[in-house]
């Protein structure tokens, strides 16, 4: 295409070639206090939106092979994650890195979740046994186990006192005395209908309120609400004829929302049922349909109802009751792609790097001689052509890639090291070369960035220092590194 | 008192004793019913309890005695178990330098059986490991490689994952590909179209291709059939 402006005559190329594929959400956690939203993929990946600063991507932490985290959970500013790896990670949000991560030799863990005091993180377990963890200053240790059930344990709630804790499993909700360590109660949930009564039902997932009532989401598609005292169910709302997989109640308790497998978010209010009256119920009232697959994860700040799952976008629907009715607060936002580039461009050869999780394609661009006038299509002379594909080593995944102005250096990096790579492209072919000996300061590196006379790499480093590193022809050599005015990090 | 009745043997003195114990017990299996009950000494029945008494004590004592043999010897079973299963000593110290606490010396006797399993086990695995990372040579023939895989962890893991994806993918999920929630837009949209498949050149290029070779196929039949 062809396209005129002030400064001149210029094309401008439609790529349509770059197979970006989002990843989909499969947990979130909210810190209300930094107004910070967690967001964990299906690739491993744990990125961190700001709400209150216009819903920014702040930071990303790559994922690893084999990581599949099944739960978030903010503990104070630390965050921890859990999954079928068996293990409890805590990670370090300065250097965006998992900081350590612990076996709970429970098999696979499908639930973590933290005491209101802050003391204690509760593991819900494939062996059927809830795991208690010490939060200690630096590190975790292992305290003790509840009760073993017969069960997985699929999900957990504290009550807010800290003393019991609601456990979703198979058919079944339990209820366990932290204290002792046994189960109290256990709140039999119906099988569905017809041909879904031979198999068990899930609770996927259960939230104790401060009085005692229990609400649960299940597989058939029905919110229960439980007395938690007694072990009675109080109401059943059928919401859906398949699975309800994510629950998430509100600060004050008042409301509670359901995510479905169908995408749709539906939302409880403790109400009376008529103006003034004292007897309060849980009513449902509405349903957001935001969503095209299920949605697995749900978190109800005290304006929004902010909602991910298979389709990969972060949902955050504003409550009209909450906010300010057509204004900039009140509009939904979809947060859909990356907030940063996965794109390089070589400006002078016509080169372009696309970043995946997993590899590095470099691309050339395609030609076209035409003339034609300013909005016109032109004819390609010559079509795009992937050059290299590049399969990173290890099992961590790409944070970071970038291709110098001049097209004749590819770098990229992960969360245990930096690889840098010479280009020779002549008319027909193209080769690459590793430059094996890298200066050892270059090693947890987030972004890469070549000047834009391809002489030196700048790569910002733990401590918001920034590494300065000179390109020679085939070596690099480490000049030196820019420190924060402060010398903290911020 | 009456006199002890002498001639009748043990076994209906005892018979009688538990008659005359057992009040209430009206019924009755003894064919010597119409005889009266014999009289028993105060003095002899006491011995009796005496003797029930320690004969229970005796049988409790034995019990609690074979309880207990039959506890250590599987205690020394597991005990020899662990020792066959422990590297021999010179193998250990090697490894790691710290001296080993007095299991040595009681390794010294298992270490002649061990020995030759092991060897072969450590040729075995020094062959297969010097591909995986993290491997540290010592003198002599020996290395030290940390497991990366553990198989039970793996069938563990494995199973959640089955269990996940039946669950939201398996049957009675009622889910649909995107070939056919595209497909049927496409016939009942306004501009009706066809499948996607047949619309879109890259979708389905597996069916397509099969779908070639066996034109490809029919063809051939039939030009075989019709020559």
């Amino acid at each position: 295409v062809k396209c005129k402006c002030q400064m001149g005559e210029f094309k401008v190329h439609r790529v349509r070639f770059f197979d970006y594929m989002p990843s989909a959400i499969r947990a979130m956690a909210f810190n209300s206090h930094t107004e910070r939203l967690a967001v964990a993929r299906a690739d491993g990946a744990v990125e961190i939106f700001h709400f209150a600063d216009n819903y920014f991507q702040e930071k990303v932490i790559p994922g690893r092979d084999r990581r599949a985290i099944e739960a978030l959970c903010w503990v104070g500013h630390r965050l921890f994650s859990a999954g079928l790896d068996g293990e409890v990670t805590e990670y370090d949000l300065e250097n965006l890195r998992a900081r350590y991560s612990i076996e709970a030799y429970g098999g696979p863990i499908w639930a973590i979740s933290s005491n209101s005091q802050g003391t204690l993180l509760a593991a819900g377990c494939e062996d059927g046994t809830v795991k208690m963890f010490e939060i200690l200053e630096e590190r975790i240790q292992f305290q003790r186990n509840l009760s073993r059930q017969n069960g997985r344990i699929i999900s957990l709630s504290w009550h807010p006192s800290g003393a019991l804790i609601a456990a979703g499993m198979m058919d079944m909700v339990r209820i366990f005395d932290t204290e002792t360590g046994h189960a109290t109660h256990r709140l039999l949930v119906e099988r569905g209908v017809g041909a879904s009564k031979s198999r068990e039902v899930v609770v996927w997932s259960v939230a104790f309120l401060s009085d005692y009532t229990i609400i649960s989401g299940d597989s058939v598609g029905k919110v229960q609400i439980w007395d938690g005292l007694t072990g009675t169910l109080i109401r059943t709302h059928l919401v859906t004829k398949w699975d309800v997989l994510a629950l998430s109640i509100s600060q004050d308790e008042s409301s509670v929302i359901a995510g479905t497998s169908e995408g749709t978010v539906v939302q409880f209010q403790f109400i009376s049922s008529t103006m003034g009256q004292q007897d309060k119920h849980w009513v449902r009232t509405r349903t957001f349909k935001n969503h095209s697959h299920d949605v697995r994860a749900l978190v109800h700040t005290d304006t929004a109802v902010v909602s991910g799952g298979m389709d990969t976008q972060v949902v955050v629907r504003p409550l009209l009751d909450k906010v300010e009715k057509n204004t900039q607060e009140s509009a939904l936002r979809k947060i859909a792609f990356p907030h940063r580039s996965l794109v390089s461009c070589a400006k002078k050869t016509g080169l372009l790097l696309f970043q995946f999780p997993d590899h590095l394609e470099l691309w050339r661009l395609g030609e076209s001689d035409g003339n034609g006038t300013p909005g016109e299509s032109l004819p390609v002379k010559r079509k795009p052509e992937k050059l290299i594909q590049l399969k990173r080593k290890g099992e961590d995944h790409i944070c970071c890639s970038t291709l110098s102005p001049c097209g004749s250096w590819l770098a990229y990096s992960t969360v245990s090291s930096v690889r840098l790579y010479r280009l020779q492209l002549s008319s027909n072919k193209i080769s690459i070369q590793k430059v094996s000996k890298l200066p050892k300061e270059l090693r947890s590196v987030h972004q890469l960035c070549f000047s834009s006379d391809s002489s030196r790499l700048f790569a910002s480093s733990s401590l918001s220092s920034v590494i300065v590193v000179a390109l020679d022809q085939t070596e690099c050599k480490y000049l030196h590194t820019l420190k924060h005015k402060s010398g903290e990090c911020c | 008192m009456g006199k002890k009745q002498r001639g009748k043997n043990a076994s209906l003195q005892k018979k009688a004793e538990r008659k005359k114990a057992a009040d209430d017990f009206t019924l009755s299996l003894d064919s010597s019913d119409e005889e009266a009950p014999e009289e028993v000494t105060f003095e002899d029945s006491k011995a009796q309890a005496f003797q029930s008494l320690k004969e229970a004590l005796d049988t409790a004592r034995r019990e609690k005695e074979q309880l207990r043999e039959k506890r250590r010897k599987r205690q020394e079973f597991f005990q020899e178990q662990k020792k066959n299963k422990l590297l021999p000593a010179d193998v250990l110290e090697e490894i790691d330098p710290t001296p080993l606490k007095k299991q040595k010396q009681s390794e010294d006797e298992a270490e002649e059986d061990a020995r030759e399993e092991d060897g072969e086990k450590e040729e075995g695995h020094a062959k297969e490991r010097r591909k995986l990372p993290h491997v540290r040579t010592l003198k002599g023939s020996y290395t030290v490689t940390t497991v990366t895989e553990r198989k039970a962890a793996h069938y563990q893991r494995q199973a959640a994952e089955d269990f996940i994806r039946s669950r939201l993918y398996g049957p009675g999920s009622c889910r649909s590909t995107s070939n056919e929630l595209l497909s049927l837009q496409n016939k009942r949209g306004t501009n009706k179209g066809a499948a996607v498949q047949f619309v879109k050149k890259d979708w389905a290029c597996k069916e397509k291709a099969k779908a070639e070779k066996l034109k490809k196929r029919w063809l051939h039949k039939q030009q075989m059939s019709s020559s």
